[in-house]
């Protein structure tokens, strides 16, 4: 480290930690941290903040469904009963997707790392396998859509069709994004436009598509894990627990 | 470029970077995370024990995913403030916006008729 700090130092007054990677093709910067990496981080952290957004808006709506008269109004749609998401969510269907964008994380890492390493080959294997996970968990998302929608979610049908389907869709535009980019990132070292110089473009990329990931860590578990009111909700029929558990506003 | 720098270098990548090794020690844990997560949901009867369970799960693969695959605990601690801060961003607007909804009642203020 003491070579490349003295190095740095010398050449522009800033201290490269060892990842501001000067070997992006620009100089050092003020913060000696790379811009690609540091705006990607600031859109990291404003993408958590949507999410965030979304997630808690699922939150307040993700048993209302159950609660309201068929014809009732809330937030601008008329109500028209189930099918609620006790009686569609398919949990084991979706433990695989989880695990297919896990696996792609594992990929996605094993790319960054070979294009630290200058072997373009392996950068190139591992960046295809990841935007093929990607591809089959979008297949499974559109699988899923579809199931739902033959039985009857819908966006307009009920609070939690709506809520689900943003949440969820705004995330598959995330990954649909993700693999784009690292098909780009494929197409372009086959042209030979990427090299170990590139390390910090490809590690920016892998970034964004562990934030997604890691998203979905969130959503498997909010979405498809904890528990729903049963669709015939009878407040004078839940059990001590349950009841507990609906003292909390998500529940 | 001097032998010594470029050794010096290499000495950076390993200890800046885990080994693929280390990567793949942690798909094994949080694989293994999300199999039991999933043997909760069917197994345990208890609501609140299942919940607890679960969001303990989530907050461990959580920082796991962060703090290796997006190298954040091996990198510089300042990117760690930003993700932070954002994050905290994020949950103080999850926490406003339950708020919100539990002061109206859960009923969006809005007279249609």
């Amino acid at each position: 480290m003491a070579t490349t700090t003295l190095d740095v130092q010398h050449a522009g007054g800033a201290v490269d930690h060892g990842h501001g990677h000067g070997d992006s093709g620009h100089g050092p910067t003020s913060t000696g941290i790379d811009s690609k990496k540091l705006l990607m981080w600031w859109f990291l952290g404003s993408d958590g903040v949507l999410f965030g957004a979304l997630i808690a808006t699922f939150m307040i709506y993700r048993n209302r469904a159950q609660d309201l008269s068929v014809g009732e109004t809330v937030a601008g749609l008329v109500t028209t009963g189930g099918p609620f998401p006790n009686e569609i969510l398919d949990q084991l269907f979706t433990a695989v997707s989880a695990g297919v964008l896990l696996f792609s994380s594992f990929t996605m890492v094993l790319a960054v790392a070979s294009i630290g390493r200058g072997n373009i080959k392996a950068f190139r294997v591992w960046t295809i396998a990841t935007a093929m996970l990607g591809g089959i968990f979008l297949a499974g998302q559109y699988f899923e859509y579809t199931e739902f929608f033959h039985e009857g979610l819908s966006l307009q049908q009920n609070i939690f069709g709506a809520s689900f389907f943003v949440l969820t869709g705004v995330h598959g535009l995330h990954v649909f994004a993700g693999v784009l980019w690292l098909l780009g990132l494929s197409l372009t070292s086959f042209r030979g436009g990427i090299s170990k110089k590139d390390h910090t473009n490809v590690e920016v990329a892998g970034l964004y598509w562990h934030f997604i990931d890691i998203v979905w860590i969130v959503l498997f578990t909010l979405v498809y894990l904890l528990p729903y009111r049963d669709g015939a909700h009878d407040p004078e029929h839940v059990d001590g627990a349950m009841r507990l558990v609906q003292a909390i506003p998500f529940f | 470029m001097s032998a010594m720098h470029v050794e010096s270098q290499a000495e950076d990548a390993a200890h800046d970077h885990p080994s693929d090794k280390v990567y793949f020690t942690m798909l094994g844990i949080l694989a293994v995370f999300t199999v039991v997560e999933l043997l909760i949901f069917y197994a345990i009867e208890s609501v609140v024990l299942r919940i607890l369970i679960l969001a303990t799960f989530l907050v461990i693969k959580f920082v796991a995913q962060v703090g290796w695959f997006t190298h954040l605990r091996y990198d510089d601690r300042r990117l760690t403030w930003v993700f932070g801060g954002c994050f905290f961003i994020a949950l103080a607007v999850m926490a406003a916006t339950v708020v919100m909804m539990a002061f109206d009642g859960f009923h969006v203020g809005i007279q249609y008729d």
